[in-house]
């Protein structure tokens, strides 16, 4: 008798339906075969399906051949997430189960017949929207995950003896509707604001550095990428790790890709904890290409995806590889990475904010007043030549940090970006406003912040007034600046005018975005 | 832009806004017609600079010269839109980040040449005027150049003519110019320069004097103060701008450290020291502001 039960498998960020053949016969040697590119852990199923069978009280036809088949059979597929499916499937064609059509399964079984938490499940409840199942089947601790795809049924059992409860017309077990998580648009009053910043890092933790705190603020609310620059123990990985609580909500569809990147990797964050805010990824120096773009045997996302829609902070970036650098270019530039190997090809997501924190020299006190610089000139113009490059070219705002002298620096309320709680919050809801603003502008071209525009969109949405642009034009001869500069500096005075609330840029917020310009590092002549 | 997508606007002889120097001459035109935005502080020191249409590398070196040093004092500059000397003038006054008036010698909506189509986008959006007293598309003709000529002289309290040859229009302007007792100044140029005749008859019967970038300034009633560079006279330096330069120059400062001692604001002073950045009166060096030394 042959049963075809469905499920999903993956493809890099495809989710292609799997369809699990169950084929149980009288002719033949009895025997139990999994075909269509399993992997060893689909293989090793087989002793887990058939002792989960028999210690829930089912029957496990031994004395049949039984021939399962993963279609489509050229996909590879790998884990263990076809354990529930493939019983399934085995309990219905013996005529012990009788669950209702129409329903996706999947689920890691363990030898007592219970099921456990198997990532995927939020993929599945999203396929099953997509292509119009009547619901999903996953072990119960999956529930949280599943639901995060709004308007599915979702089923979370417990074991597979509840799996007699599915059948059609029953009442049905654990079911549930999707819980939608954080709204766009949805920026939180300042009493909520409050409860929620406690225990987060942020800019009210930190000292001074009202330069590099507004370059934060403007990251944040455009998607900008910003480099600090400064000597050691200035404050660059505090600033940097402050951002997070100052990232704009995600929006919907946002986080359904966010989503759907962390339901591909194996880590310990569960998908809900996910939802709340946008990716913060920070990888150590040391870390290679594979662990920072993807790869691997699964070809898995690397840091850069997981960053996706969010901040990747690389901290002392001189120290990255120098191919790691160089290969930050396609994610920077297109918004994502393609993963070759062995002929197969992925496209991954990874539209990211870039920080970057980096000393000005080798040994990072250049422009000490207290300790003296040990770098020779060759050491710096070498330095120079690592950092150089296109990738900075690709950087939006860069900003000088120097160590804050706590005696000489007079605390004047009115000055600070941030003295008190509601002023920090001033500073958030400014970012949350930009990001609503860029959003009804932006979706119908199908991005969602200001540093996503290509030059195209750019023309039409950041025109400048007469003086602006005379005063940008006269700064590009009198920096040296390039059209690449030109678009970053334009996109960047298009999120203060956003952060302000002002519909048209004016020549204010093109200065401000020259304060931002490359002056240390640089390329160009000044 | 094309010229026909500004939209032109009108000012009558008793319009209120109706420049005052214009309309003390005999015969000041009926109607002005502009494009741009109106600004009545424009016509508040005009200095026209007209010459020949057929210059010398000098003549336009000349004009940019004096155009410079004029924008810097605020003064409005005022030309005919002709090729030559007018168009560096123009050209001049908007690259010095000033305002200049372009009186046509046309009606306002005819279109003009296509090699002028971008200096008259520039001036418009520089916070300038495009004028004329002709409406519409009329046409250019022998009698609307002397006719233009005299609006010229009749905005400006003083005139420059910058080359002329024997027969040039701008010599006209002058003629205009000492008419209305407007002051003009005559640019020296080579005794062997066939650009300059046009000037030695002015110059000879005392209807010009020469001119100089001091005796302008003096002449218009202005501080006159010697400036390098693209420094900007003191008195139209913003007091913000001066307490930024006063606290450097106590000492080489942060950000941070300006933002305590001079009290301002953040982003005002980002947009400040990138002004004064610009205009080379300070530099950045890792951090830390300085003021340039000159």
């Amino acid at each position: 008798m042959l049963v075809k039960i469905k499920s999903i498998g993956f493809f890099g960020m495809e989710v292609p339906e799997v369809v699990i053949e169950v084929n149980i016969s009288s002719r033949g040697f009895p025997g139990f075969e999994i075909v269509g590119l399993a992997g060893r852990s689909i293989k090793e199923s087989k002793e887990r399906i058939k002792a989960g069978i028999v210690n829930s009280g089912f029957k496990f036809p031994s004395d049949k051949k039984i021939v399962i088949n993963l279609a489509p059979a050229d996909l590879p597929k790998e884990g263990s997430m076809y354990d529930l499916p493939i019983t399934v499937g085995i309990l219905q064609a013996t005529g012990q189960v009788n669950p209702s059509p129409d329903l996706l399964y999947l689920g890691e079984l363990s030898l007592d017949g219970s099921l456990s938490y198997t990532k995927g499940s939020f993929l599945l409840a999203l396929h099953a929207k997509k292509r119009g199942y009547s619901g999903v089947v996953v072990p119960f601790d999956d529930l949280a995950d599943a639901c995060l795809a709004e308007d599915t049924e979702v089923y979370g059992l417990k074991n597979i003896l509840e799996l007699r409860s599915l059948r059609a017309g029953s009442t049905l077990l654990q079911a549930n509707r999707g819980v939608g998580p954080a709204v766009q648009g949805n920026v939180p009053t300042l009493k909520e604001s409050k409860n929620q910043i406690i225990g987060e890092i942020t800019f009210l933790d930190i000292l001074g550095q009202e330069q590099a705190k507004r370059a934060l603020q403007i990251a944040a609310a455009g998607g900008h990428s910003v480099l600090m620059v400064g000597p050691p123990g200035a404050g660059k990985s505090l600033l940097a790790r402050s951002l997070t609580s100052l990232l704009p909500p995600i929006s919907r569809e946002e986080l359904l890709e966010v989503l759907k990147i962390y339901s591909l990797v194996d880590s310990q964050i569960s998908l809900s904890s996910v939802a709340q805010t946008r990716p913060f990824r920070s990888p150590h120096h040391t870390g290679t290409l594979t662990e920072i773009f993807g790869g691997g045997a699964k070809l898995l996302p690397g840091e850069v995806t997981l960053a996706h829609r969010g901040v990747l902070f690389l901290d002392e970036l001189s120290e990255f590889k120098e191919n790691v650098l160089t290969s930050l270019l396609q994610p920077m530039e297109q918004g994502y990475v393609d993963i070759l190997k062995n002929g197969r090809s992925i496209r991954y997501p990874s539209r990211f904010s870039l920080i970057g924190a980096a000393n000005p020299c080798p040994c990072g006190f250049r422009y000490s007043e207290t300790t003296r610089c040990k770098c020779t000139e060759f050491m710096i113009q070498k330095y120079k030549k690592r950092l150089s490059g296109p990738l900075l070219d690709r950087i939006d705002m860069f900003v000088n940090i120097l160590p804050v002298g706590v005696d000489n620096l007079e605390q004047r309320p009115q000055n600070k970006l941030t003295v008190n709680v509601d002023k920090f919050l001033q500073v958030r809801n400014g970012v949350t406003q930009a990001r609503i603003v860029q959003e009804s502008r932006l979706s119908k071209y199908s991005i969602y912040c200001n540093s996503e525009m290509d030059s195209h969109i750019s023309k039409e949405f950041c025109r400048l007034d007469g003086e602006s642009r005379r005063i940008l034009n006269f700064a590009m001869s009198r920096f040296g600046l390039s059209m690449r500069s030109y678009l970053k500096i334009i996109k960047v005075a298009r999120t203060i005018a956003d952060i302000e609330g002002s519909s048209s840029i004016v020549s204010s917020h093109i200065l401000e975005a020259l304060s931002f310009r490359n002056s240390l590092l640089m390329r160009e002549k000044s | 832009m094309l010229a026909s997508l500004y939209m032109s606007e009108a000012i009558l002889l008793n319009d209120p806004r109706y420049p005052k120097l214009l309309k003390d001459v005999p015969n000041p035109p009926q109607e002005l017609f502009f494009k741009g935005r109106f600004d009545s502080s424009l016509f508040e020191n005009c200095v026209g600079v007209v010459g020949s249409r057929r210059t010398t590398s000098y003549g336009k070196k000349a004009a940019e010269y004096f155009v410079e040093n004029l924008c810097r004092y605020e003064i409005t500059i005022v030309s005919g839109f002709m090729y030559g000397i007018d168009s560096a003038a123009h050209e001049a006054c908007i690259n010095s980040r000033g305002r200049t008036l372009a009186i046509l010698p046309y009606g306002i909506d005819y279109s003009c040449p296509q090699y002028q189509k971008n200096l008259y986008e520039q001036i418009v959006d520089s916070g300038g005027l495009i004028i004329s007293e002709y409406a519409g598309n009329s046409p250019p003709a022998k009698w609307t150049f002397p006719k233009r000529n005299r609006i010229i002289a009749g905005l400006c309290r003083a005139l420059v003519v910058v080359e002329a040859g024997k027969g040039s229009g701008s010599l006209i302007t002058a003629e205009f110019a000492y008419k209305y007792g407007r002051q003009v100044f005559a640019v020296p140029g080579s005794v062997f320069s066939e650009n300059f005749e046009g000037l030695l008859g002015l110059l000879e019967s005392s209807k010009a004097r020469v001119a100089s970038v001091k005796g302008l300034i003096e002449f218009l009633g202005i501080n006159y103060e010697h400036l390098d560079g693209n420094e900007l006279p003191k008195s139209l330096v913003p007091s913000s701008w001066m307490r930024v330069l006063q606290s450097l120059s106590e000492q080489s400062r942060s950000f941070d450290e300006i933002l305590s001692s001079t009290g301002l604001n953040s982003r005002l002073l980002s947009t400040i020291l990138m002004q004064l950045e610009i205009e080379r009166r300070i530099f950045s060096e890792g951090g830390k502001y300085h003021v340039s030394k000159n």
